[in-house]
């Protein structure tokens, strides 16, 4: 189980989340859904430990975890799927996937690698070429085989089908579901709200910083002011 | 004809291949720092030392060699941990003083402690042997720089590219947030690119010795300045482009030696300083550099 | 001559004096502390040696400022200036020293010098302008490269110019004696010229202390603080830095002409990287943004070494005069305290800590000249900023945008997109994350290329870079804020105000008007990256409608914002816009803002409009429900 107890995230003077508490429990898929800037990206960086919160706790099976750097916490069995890919795109495809494997030894960073690009077709096709030469959904498959580098028990995924044409977001959710079928723990940020709401067991709604509603996916998908939830309630 | 233009091709890739070591190091701690370093040079001067003392107690050169690379590794990663460590992200104006800054205090240091004059040992005996290939009169010492550096170059390559530390310090280099995302650890990327760095310093400060075999606290200071313009001039954290910047600029520098009259001959280095000056105004953002689009 | 035009003149001469008085007043006071300080040093100890050190001084301190100018209003480390002085110093002396002497040092000099003289200080004018026209010419690369790619690029081609000076000035022993003999006049005329010293370092203080406060300078520093919102304020960041340049090399080569004069010599090694090691300490030390610092750093430095030398004993002590010739333990001393203030003090002693800062509100208590210089009788002062540069814009101006792609290698930021917005109206950008809003903000600013048709005006506008379309008119926010952070909330402000036009007072009266209309006008002294989020926001809001522009163009003005900051700001977003008068396009993700503000909404998804329409009909727009919810 991964928790958040009133964790505040800021950088400078912008406080990006203002004390979000929720849990992750394992097996299932949580979603995280708001508008742009609501905080949700700094709240899955500041898990990661990307940038430190600047209050609250995080624990993941117990232990506190605030504050770990993403080193300690991809050992511990965390991993993210950054906003936009970040994909480096000076290196091949293996490459990439080689140096998300750094924490792991030779033998099996290599062994692993190849079995992801097995796993994933398209990537195993174009092992050698640049990175950056790979076209949206096929960014997002390395993207998400990377992450499974470091064989994490959690996943948090930040925007999976951002900016993709409608058959590669469909395709990134059947992803979403396979990895979930093989029992990872997947906290998931996403736009297609109802989309990821179908899959989720547990939903979390965070508007300008703050957690502004939760609940069991399915009722919050019935909701009718859902949509106002995204777009501002008539002020 | 031919056979000049074919030889003076030779002697700019002799000369380019020292440069483009010392570009590909500073490229290489550039990449993973954002920081130009100006100290890049020291690590030739010390290397110089070291080979000049122990030429004093009777080593012979074969032996010298691995010292001088170890010393170069040793003295550039012992740089990092005492004083660059300090100002990493920090701002540009920061770094640039911190590595210029180091520079001196190691210079003065040898000023004070060891010596302010400039001090000889001797260079290998094969060292001004030629042969003649088709006509062509070439030197040893060049071929062996060119072969030396070749493989150097070959080396570092492989390293970038097979290993798993290399590939970490090319991930750093374009994306540092995005390599620690993925378990890179910063000191060790860091640490790593500066160990390389060294490494290609102490190649680069073996075959400079052989030419010169001559030990100064200023030793590195041009070397470095050709090395950082070679990086600058094949535009800045690309790898590559140091490596081709460094051969341009042998070349170009061996070109001018050959065709300005004699009278100049010791106003080289500042023909190509203010040359390359110039240069940016044309090519404001380097010479292979393609015009980015910026993000905002 | 009309009546009001003749009262204004002396009016308007009168302001300027009164705009003057804290920086005379500044340069004056720290000339009579330097002076002070050294008047007390040389009478107690009593010798030339003290009195030659204090010259030395004196004249390292009209250097240093002189440095201060480029390098501290710029944000450029420059490595080259002590070349640049190296140029001067040989021109200095080859003008300056008699025929006798020239035809025995350098018997085979070009140009003619040889048989030509003229007094010392004419030889310091002759000496300037050459170093001027030099700096012209290699300047153009430096601040090229600056604009294309950053402060680093620029440090490294200064720090090659010094080289090459350096070997210029040992290899063209025709011109310069070379290495060995150097140039030098008839022995016994040092410090003939003392006097000039003096001049020189008040004259430099007074010299950077007004150009400090001028447009120009105050343009080059709203580039240094941020480039890319600088250009977007309209602002060609190569014109000011060459200005800074310029006029930083002029005072260089007067404080080195004078350190050839009153040493009576000039070698090559006398300006490389001993004395760029010094004078850089110095300036370093005091910091690098004030002119005071400055002055301050090269006082602290100068006793730091002297100290030194005076632990180190006489054995290291080669003369009196030069203090950096010492080898070794000066060095030492300079290369530790810069990486001493690197780590421990980036910004130096005083930081941005200007004197003429601190007195100037003093001073208004008993300025000559009493009373509010806004409201001075006689002229009306304008309510509304004027736009300075489209005075005459049509009312029913407009901005057009149709069949725009932009693609970011592979990927398509936006396809055939279109917006129309015309003045007086708001039109709203919204869209999912990534559906290509800010693309299309871009590729309007021309801060990404774009293919399609841009229109302003009916003018094409396509292409223009972004200094060229903020003079036209348009006028931009940031999604992530990029303030000049080390400016005050009012020089943010004003700076882009000044772009519009050359007048500081209307630009004043422009700021003034625009905190108040923002809410800012409490904190106006504040400096910007102490600000929170809140004031940060209306801060980018008040300097974007600062530009007077037609048309404001703003990225995510909420964003971050609680729901009752949100209700503020649509409030003051509409008052700019009726004041302005100009057009707005605002991207925003929240439906309520939009709907509370725009006219007109565009709804963009996967790089395209999918739908146009009131807010009311946006809202329930299928398409749009399905682009933000998913299908």
């Amino acid at each position: 189980m991964l928790t958040l107890d009133r964790v505040e995230v800021g950088y400078g003077s912008v406080r990006a989340v203002h004390g979000a508490s929720m849990s992750v429990p394992e097996g299932e898929t949580v979603a995280l859904i708001g508008p742009n800037g609501a905080g949700k990206s700094s709240l899955l960086n500041a898990i990661i430990g990307l940038h430190a919160p600047r209050g609250g706790t995080i624990r993941w099976r117990g232990t506190d975890v605030t504050g770990w750097s993403p080193q300690r916490m991809l050992r511990a069995g965390v991993a993210l799927v950054p906003e936009h890919r970040r994909i480096l795109t000076g290196l091949t495809t293996e490459e990439n996937l080689l140096v998300a494997g750094i924490l792991t030894g030779g033998r099996a960073r290599r062994r692993l690698a190849a079995e992801l690009m097995e796993r994933f077709e398209v990537l195993g096709r174009q092992r050698s070429v640049p990175a950056g030469l790979l076209s949206g959904g096929e960014a997002q498959q390395l993207a998400v085989a990377r992450a499974l580098m470091s064989r994490p028990s959690v996943v948090l995924m930040d925007e999976p089908a951002l900016g993709l044409a409608p058959l590669m977001r469909s395709q990134v959710f059947e992803l979403l579901g396979e990895l979930a079928a093989a029992g990872t723990t997947l906290l998931v940020v996403e736009q297609d709200a109802h989309r990821l709401l179908e899959m989720a067991s547990t939903a979390y709604i965070m508007r300008s910083g703050d957690i502004v509603a939760s609940g069991p996916a399915g009722e919050l998908a019935e909701r009718e002011d859902l949509f106002e939830a995204f777009l501002g309630n008539g002020t | 004809m031919m056979v000049e233009l074919i030889q003076q091709l030779i002697d700019g890739l002799g000369l380019g291949s020292e440069y483009a070591l010392l570009a590909l190091g500073i490229g290489l701690t550039f990449g993973v720092m954002r920081m130009i370093n100006f100290a890049h040079g020291e690590l030739i001067t010390v290397s110089a030392y070291v080979a000049y003392g122990l030429t004093l107690i009777g080593l012979d050169w074969w032996m010298l060699v691995p010292v001088i690379v170890a010393t170069s590794i040793a003295t550039s990663v012992a740089l990092e941990l005492v004083a660059f460590r300090w100002v990493r992200g920090a701002s540009d104006f920061a770094m640039l003083l911190m590595s210029f800054g180091v520079h001196f205090v190691v210079q003065a240091g040898f000023v004070m402690y060891v010596s302010a004059s400039a001090r000889a040992f001797d260079r290998p005996g094969w060292i001004n042997n030629t042969v003649s290939v088709g006509g062509v009169r070439v030197e040893v010492v060049d071929v062996a720089v060119i072969v030396v550096t070749v493989a150097t170059l070959l080396g570092t390559l492989a390293i970038l590219r097979r290993t798993v530390y290399g590939m970490a310090i090319r991930a750093a280099a374009e994306d540092f947030d995005t390599a620690q995302l993925l378990g890179v650890r910063s000191n060790l990327v860091i640490r790593s690119a500066f160990a390389l760095a060294g490494l290609l310093a102490g190649v680069a400060a073996v075959l400079l010795l052989m030419r010169t075999g001559r030990a100064a606290p200023s030793a590195g200071l041009i070397p470095m300045l050709k090395g950082v313009l070679a990086a600058l001039i094949g535009g800045l954290g690309r790898l590559q482009g140091a490596v081709v910047g460094g051969l341009v600029l042998g070349v170009v520098e061996v070109q001018l030696v050959s065709r300005l009259p004699d009278e100049v001959d010791g106003m080289v280095n500042g023909i190509v300083f203010v040359l390359i000056a110039l240069l940016f105004i044309f090519r404001p953002a380097g010479m292979l550099r393609t015009a980015a689009a910026e993000r905002v | 001559m009309t009546g009001p035009a003749r009262r204004a003149l002396p009016e308007a001469a009168g302001r300027l004096v009164q705009r003057l008085v804290p920086d005379v007043a500044a340069a004056s006071l720290l000339f009579a502390a330097v002076a002070a300080v050294g008047f007390v040093y040389v009478a107690s100890v009593g010798d030339t040696a003290s009195e030659r050190l204090f010259t030395s001084l004196l004249i390292n301190a009209t250097v240093v400022v002189g440095m201060q100018i480029f390098i501290g209003n710029t944000g450029i480390l420059s490595f080259g200036h002590i070349g640049f002085g190296a140029v001067a110093g040989y021109a200095f002396v080859l003008f300056a020293i008699d025929t006798d002497r020239k035809a025995r040092l350098v018997p085979d000099a070009p140009f003619g010098l040889v048989d030509l003289t003229v007094h010392p200080a004419a030889a310091i004018g002759a000496a300037v302008v050459l170093t001027v026209a030099v700096a012209a010419v290699v300047g153009l690369g430096l601040v090229r490269s600056a604009a294309a790619s950053g402060a680093i690029a620029p440090t490294v081609i200064t720090l090659s110019l010094l080289f090459a000076t350096f070997e210029l000035a040992v290899n063209w022993t025709d011109l310069t004696g070379g290495n060995r003999a150097g140039l030098s006049f008839r022995p016994g005329t040092a410090m003939a010229g003392r006097g000039y010293a003096y001049l020189a370092f008040a004259l430099t203080l007074l010299v950077a202390g007004l150009y400090r406060r001028s447009r120009s300078a105050r343009l080059a520093r709203a580039v240094r603080e941020d480039g890319v919102a600088a250009r977007s304020l309209g602002i060609h960041p190569a014109t000011h830095q060459m200005w800074a340049l310029l006029l930083s090399v002029a005072v260089v080569a007067i404080g080195a002409s004078l350190r050839v004069w009153l040493t009576g010599t000039i070698s090559p090694e006398r300006f490389f990287i001993d004395y760029t090691l010094l004078t850089i300490t110095m300036l370093v030390v005091g910091g690098r943004n004030s002119i005071t610092g400055a002055a301050l750093g090269t006082v602290v430095i100068t006793v730091l070494t002297e100290s030194a030398r005076v632990v180190s004993g006489p054995d290291v002590d080669p003369g009196p005069f030069d203090l950096i010739l010492r080898p070794g333990l000066s060095d030492l001393v300079l290369g530790a305290s810069m990486l001493g203030f690197m780590v421990l003090r980036p910004r130096g002693l005083l930081d941005d800590w200007e004197l003429a800062d601190w007195l100037g509100p003093r001073l208004s208590k008993w300025r000559p000249l009493r009373g509010d210089p806004a409201a001075a009788p006689g002229e009306e002062v304008p309510v509304v900023p004027r736009p300075g540069h489209t005075p005459d814009r049509p009312a029913g101006a407009r901005l057009a945008a149709a069949g725009v792609t932009v693609d970011f290698g592979g990927l398509r930021g936006l396809d055939n997109a279109h917006i129309l917005a015309g003045s007086g109206r708001v039109v709203g950008l919204i869209g999912p994350n990534g559906a290509g809003k800010t693309t299309m903000l871009n590729a309007i600013t021309g801060v990404v290329g774009a293919q399609g048709r841009i229109s302003l005006e009916g003018d094409d506008i396509a292409g223009l870079p972004p200094h060229r379309l903020a003079r036209r008119g348009l006028a931009r926010t940031f999604q992530n804020l990029r303030l000049f952070e080390a400016l005050s909330v009012r020089e943010n402000v004003e700076v882009a105000a000044l772009v519009g036009t050359r007048s500081a007072r209307r630009a004043e009266q422009t700021a003034a008007e625009l905190l108040g209309l923002c809410g800012i006008a409490d904190i106006a002294e504040v400096r910007a990256r102490a600000l929170d989020y809140g004031a940060s926001k209306r801060l980018e809001l008040a300097r974007a409608a600062a530009q007077a522009p037609g048309f404001l163009l703003l990225d995510e003005p909420t964003s971050g914002f609680s729901e009752l900051e949100s209700v503020i700001i649509v409030d003051q977003i509409r008052r700019i816009a009726d004041v302005l008068g100009c057009g707005v396009v605002v991207i925003d993700h929240d439906l309520a803002f939009i709907t509370n503000l725009c006219d007109r909404v565009y709804c963009l998804d996967q790089g395209s409009v999918i739908a146009v329409g009131s807010p009311a009909e946006i809202r329930t727009h299928p398409a749009v429900r399905a682009a933000y919810l998913g299908g």
